[in-house]
């Protein structure tokens, strides 16, 4: 199953990309594990995971449907 | 209305239909606290004072620089040096003298942070930091108080309101149902660190006005619970839908007492206002009768600073010796600014929110070839 990930912030500097694919992955726990491998800056880095426009917590089952986003915190002003 | 002139101000938006003249008492009637007047202060500061809320508060502690005028354009060269919290009320007054406006050029802390908020319905975030951002987050929790919130970084800004509900039934939802603790040291480019286009806290700032405006007067639907980001460079927009979390109310302090003891600086380590400045920035602070300056070098050192009025305390003394800083703005140097950046780390360590401390970047051996460079000009 392939998902699509929007990126924002410095996220997009890590990984080269405002939005990516990731292929045969079906939960969030698997998706983290693939993103930390591709890009370790991933690991020192603060950001929350949202699906579908909500942020979610813990493992949760992905569908080709599921919109993945990855936002950090911005503290400029 | 006050009296005719002030209806003849607000004219043109109380003709539009949804807005009115019942949407400008509310705005009259307002009392709102702007919490920092640097990139995203400045444009919120100039339109809502502009639009007439009743009464601003204006807290920030930091001085006006040079390096700030390309996004904070309230102010000017001639502001430059003197207090921005002082400053922008100045300006501010003069645009609209119909509506109360109070500085405060202090630092927001926790010990004053409750007695402040407590006089205003509503509060704005534009700070910079982390520290803050939590601190002003947590302090608007236990107090109910609304929260307009916003932020940059880069190309992208983020905002949101906290405290608010739109129907009874919602429940309220703050920063840390976001973003539950603050970031360590590193897993976050500050501002410094990142840069940021002039431009982006104008727009960010303005979208944090417009929600004011909105939750103030009850038009329109408020980002109450949702949070927008916007990305300057393909102008698309992102909204979140936001649910309270436990997580969040068991990082919240206890009470008022539990927030007075909490320490924000240490929670955020990147977030402490201690930092290297360059020699344009330096400039304006010499000879400023609010600033001191500190030579942390040892007795003796070569080459001399002759240029500016300075104090001198070698690095391994400081601690004993920090009742002799008596200004809120305090600059270390040394040779080549390596001894000083540590000085600055110590004294903010130890200092906290009461002063803020900058390192001279690259020290007297760059500022006597940039001060020689400056002569033959």
């Amino acid at each position: 199953m392939n998902v699509e990930i929007i990126l924002f912030g410095q996220l997009k500097d890590i990984i080269g990309k405002s939005i990516i694919n990731v292929n045969d992955v079906d939960n969030l726990a698997d998706l983290q594990k693939i993103l930390q491998q591709s890009y370790p800056a991933l690991l020192n880095t603060k950001f929350v995971v949202a699906v579908d426009r909500k942020i979610v917590s813990g493992n949760i089952k992905l569908s080709n449907k599921n919109e993945i986003a990855l936002l950090p915190p911005f503290s400029g002003g | 209305m006050k009296n005719n002139s002030a209806s003849e101000r607000y004219k043109r938006q109380i003709s539009i239909k949804e807005f009115g003249e019942a949407s400008q008492q509310k705005l009259s009637a307002a009392k709102l606290l702007m919490v920092g007047a640097g990139g995203l202060g400045c444009p919120i500061l100039q339109y809502l004072c502009a639009a007439g809320i009743g009464t601003i508060g204006i807290i920030d502690d930091d001085v006006v620089m040079l390096n700030n005028l390309h996004r904070q354009i309230l102010y000017s060269v001639n502001d430059i040096g003197k207090s921005k919290a002082e400053q922008a009320s100045k300006h501010l007054q003069r645009l609209n003298p119909d509506i109360k406006i109070i500085s405060y050029n202090l630092r927001l802390s926790t010990d004053n942070a409750i007695d402040l908020i407590n006089q205003f319905d509503y509060v704005v975030d534009g700070t910079d930091n982390f520290a803050t951002r939590y601190m002003i987050n947590d302090a608007c929790v236990l107090m109910n108080k609304p929260l307009i919130y916003g932020a940059i970084s880069q190309f992208e800004g983020q905002v949101s309101i906290f405290n608010s509900r739109s129907k009874k039934s919602e429940q309220p939802v703050n920063y840390r149902d976001i973003f539950p603790e603050p970031p360590k040291t590193g897993e976050v480019l500050n501002c410094e660190e990142a840069g940021v286009l002039g431009i982006m806290p104008g727009i960010i700032g303005l979208m944090m006005a417009n929600e004011t405006i909105k939750l103030i007067t009850g038009i329109g639907e408020p980002l109450i619970n949702k949070l927008l980001t916007f990305n300057a460079l393909t102008n698309q927009q992102y909204e979140l839908q936001l649910n309270p979390t436990e997580i969040s109310s068991s990082l919240i302090p206890k009470d008022i007492n539990a927030f007075k003891q909490t320490n924000y600086e240490w929670l955020c380590s990147p977030g402490i206002k201690e930092s290297e400045i360059d020699m344009d920035a330096f400039l304006p602070l010499i000879n400023n009768k609010d600033v001191d300056i500190i030579d942390v070098r040892e007795p003796g050192e070569w080459p001399d600073a002759n240029d500016f009025i300075h104090i001198k305390i070698p690095l391994k003394e400081l601690e004993e010796n920090t009742a002799s800083i008596k200004n809120k703005t305090v600059v270390c140097f040394c040779k080549s600014g390596t001894r000083s950046y540590e000085a600055a780390k110590k004294l903010s360590s130890i200092f906290k929110n009461e002063k803020t401390v900058y390192s001279l970047k690259g020290g007297i051996l760059l500022w006597n070839k940039y001060h020689a460079n400056q002569k033959h000009e």
